[in-house]
């Protein structure tokens, strides 16, 4: 009797654990969040990162030049090299953010401006088919996105969080939409200060509204990212993921994005030395950048020259010292800065002073963030500058010899346009 | 006018009501707080911001000029909410440990408080604290190689030093402060109270040389971390004879 009775109860406890298995089956269906990093090569190699729900045991990227219906069908799959759990607080949790991991998977050996259509996995719960583009080698052509600052905002009168934000969600569907009427962008720099701060309760939030980049077709547009003053905490480097980069650059998140051939992007770290390894970095890289690319750009954190707050400030002095002579001596090409919530574009400046021979500064970050009152009345604003309160994302339209570049605001409305010319010689 | 103790305090009040009065008119923390939190407009922070500065700057006088219990209570607790701004805007390296490394500010005025009520071991007592959590807060930043710090090196040395040189300068200059800060809190120890006076002066004005004159004011706001020294140097002198410095020193 004893025996049955133990059958008995060893055949509900298998049950009972089936059942369990389904749940957390059904629990790691959750695979959310797809971006895509470019680094250095973009050309030839990306990052796919999402969140899963559940640890999991496998996390895989599938991919391939054409589309599949079925996950058996795609040519190619990459293991995920970077893979761990999110830190969370237990605020994080109160304020609805989930427990959650991280995966980075490298692609590498893509060809050069092909579609990739692709799925990530954790375990058998794979998400469904999206696509990005990479970056053309050979192409004297490129249009890319560039805006800064999306953390907090208005509160979203749909959502009860606090964290999700009308503002940075229209900035997003406004680069689904140019994404869509414009397939020629390539990718989106980003300026930093994603969220409120590099925390889950923040940053789980600014990746389900980043989600409203993708456009209905399922592209998903590259992230070149940089480093802000609010992107100090574990959650920035456990979910903004570089990989395998040289110089050993990886955690300094400074690094230069040959996005064509001709057309280089130098991503600088105000959050981290300046005056360091990075200055000693920059001041080799600058020379060799300027010499191979027809357009070279720069882009970081804080402003050299600000639009909002004090020009004497300790760290925009450092930027002034350090970095803006090595631009000068390269003929850096234009500088893209954020930090002061507000839309700029200085005079040309060599030397500290107006010069047409110098380098034009933009942005200064609009994707979301409350805009507050630049001061237009400084001297670099002045003649052909701009200072202005609103949100707003850049389009750099760069070919062989010249570049437009213009400001949207949040309506999708042209705020500012100029031509440039490339000072490659 | 002469050197005296209340001479010190006052002049050390002064120099950190004008630094913290020049920042909050620069725009600070409290401004980005109401901007991004409240959902104040830009205009509304500011103006809100300012009104706190320039009523904080007439309290400042007041503290100065009529020091009572009131005002310097006052003073002392809004300098709190200051650096407790700092931590809930972040956005700054270590910003988490303001109240601690701005403590010889928030003390500054209830020292002088006590000192006036001839109340000597409290005041004693209150300075050492405030050089304590500054210098250990300072010291741990220095340990976890704070990057604003290895640049103030850097940038000492002209860019003659590397930045690995600069971070193990750091670790020294991380257990000094450490060390210091405990000697302070714990042991009677006169040549750490110098050594305040002397590393307060040299960082604070660290902050002018690396940025410009124009940077004054971060100047000013750190006048209590060698005046501190200077204070608590100063009182011990007076107060105590040689044999009594070191058991004031020790029960205060």
């Amino acid at each position: 009797m004893k025996n049955i009775v133990f059958l008995f109860l060893l055949i509900l406890l298998a049950c009972h654990s089936k059942k369990q298995e389904k749940i957390n089956g059904e629990l790691t269906q959750k695979v959310i969040h797809p971006r895509i990093y470019w680094t250095e090569n973009p050309a030839s190699h990306a990052i796919v990162s999402w969140t899963s729900l559940e640890e999991g045991a496998e996390h895989k990227v599938y991919y391939d030049t054409i589309s599949h219906n079925d996950i058996k069908h795609y040519s190619l799959f990459t293991e995920s090299a970077s893979n761990g759990k999110i830190t969370v607080r237990k605020e994080d949790l109160l304020s609805g953010a989930p427990s959650a991991y991280y995966h980075h998977t490298e692609l590498e050996g893509l060809q050069s401006g092909k579609k990739y259509f692709f799925r990530f996995c954790s375990d058998n719960t794979c998400s469904p088919e999206y696509f990005f583009i990479t970056a053309e080698r050979n192409s004297q052509n490129l249009s890319v996105l560039y805006g800064g600052d999306s953390r907090v905002g208005e509160e979203d009168e749909e959502d009860n969080n606090p964290a999700a934000h009308a503002t940075r969600k229209k900035m997003n569907k406004l680069i689904a939409k140019m994404l869509v009427q414009r397939p020629e962008i390539k990718a989106l720099i980003h300026g930093a200060d994603y969220a409120m701060d590099a925390t889950w309760k923040h940053l789980y939030f600014w990746f389900n509204d980043h989600e409203l980049t993708i456009t209905p077709e399922g592209r998903v547009l590259p992230l070149i990212i940089s480093r802000g003053n609010h992107d100090h905490e574990i959650g920035f480097t456990e979910n903004f993921r570089l990989g395998k980069i040289t110089e050993q650059n990886s955690d300094g998140y400074y690094y230069t994005t040959r996005l064509t051939d001709s057309i280089a992007l130098i991503t600088l770290n105000t959050e981290t030395s300046m005056a360091g390894y990075q200055y000693k970095w920059l001041k080799k890289e600058l020379p060799k950048a300027r010499a191979a690319n027809k357009w070279l750009l720069v882009q970081y954190h804080k402003p050299a020259y600000p639009a909002v707050k004090d020009f004497d400030r300790e760290d925009f002095v450092r930027v002034r010292k350090y970095w803006v002579p090595l631009f000068e001596e390269n003929r850096v090409d234009i500088a893209l800065e954020s930090d002061g919530h507000a839309l700029k574009k200085t005079v040309p400046i060599l030397k500290n002073k107006p010069d047409p021979k110098g380098i034009i500064y933009i942005g200064e970050g609009g994707l979301g963030v409350p805009q507050r009152n630049p001061h237009p009345e400084r001297w670099y604003f002045t003649n052909g500058g701009h200072a202005s309160s609103d949100h707003h994302v850049w389009l750099l339209d760069i070919a062989a010899d010249s570049m437009k570049v213009k400001a949207f605001g949040a309506n999708g409305e042209q705020i500012l346009d100029f031509p440039l010319k490339s000072k490659y010689h | 006018m002469k050197l005296t103790i209340p001479a010190i305090f006052k002049i050390s009040l002064s120099f950190l009501i004008l630094g913290i009065f020049l920042q909050l008119l620069k725009g600070a923390a409290i401004s980005s707080l109401l901007l991004m939190h409240v959902g104040f407009s830009d205009i509304q922070s500011l103006y809100v911001e300012k009104v706190f500065a320039i009523s904080f700057l007439v309290l400042g006088i007041f503290s100065v000029w009529r020091p009572s219990q009131l005002n310097l209570f006052s003073l002392s607790l809004l300098i709190l909410f200051i650096s407790l701004t700092s931590f809930f805007a972040g956005g700054k390296h270590f910003s988490e440990l303001s109240v601690f490394a701005h403590f010889t500010r928030i003390v500054l005025p209830l020292a002088y408080l006590y000192y006036l009520r001839k109340q000597l071991a409290i005041c004693v007592w209150l300075l050492r604290l405030g050089i304590a959590f500054t210098f250990a807060t300072h010291g741990w930043e220095a340990l976890q190689a704070n990057p604003v710090f290895i640049d103030y090196l850097i940038g000492f040395f002209q860019l003659r030093i590397q930045e690995h040189t600069a971070s193990y300068m750091l670790i020294m200059v991380g257990i000094v402060d450490i060390v210091v800060a405990f000697c302070i809190w714990k042991v009677s120890n006169l040549w750490a109270i110098y050594w305040v006076v002397f590393w307060g002066f040299l960082t604070a004005s660290l902050r002018v040389y690396d940025a410009g004159l124009e940077n004054f004011s971060e100047f000013l706001v750190r006048t209590p971390n060698f005046c501190a020294g200077l204070l608590l140097l100063a009182i011990v002198r007076v107060f105590f004879n040689k044999s009594e410095v070191k058991r004031n020193l020790k029960t205060s």
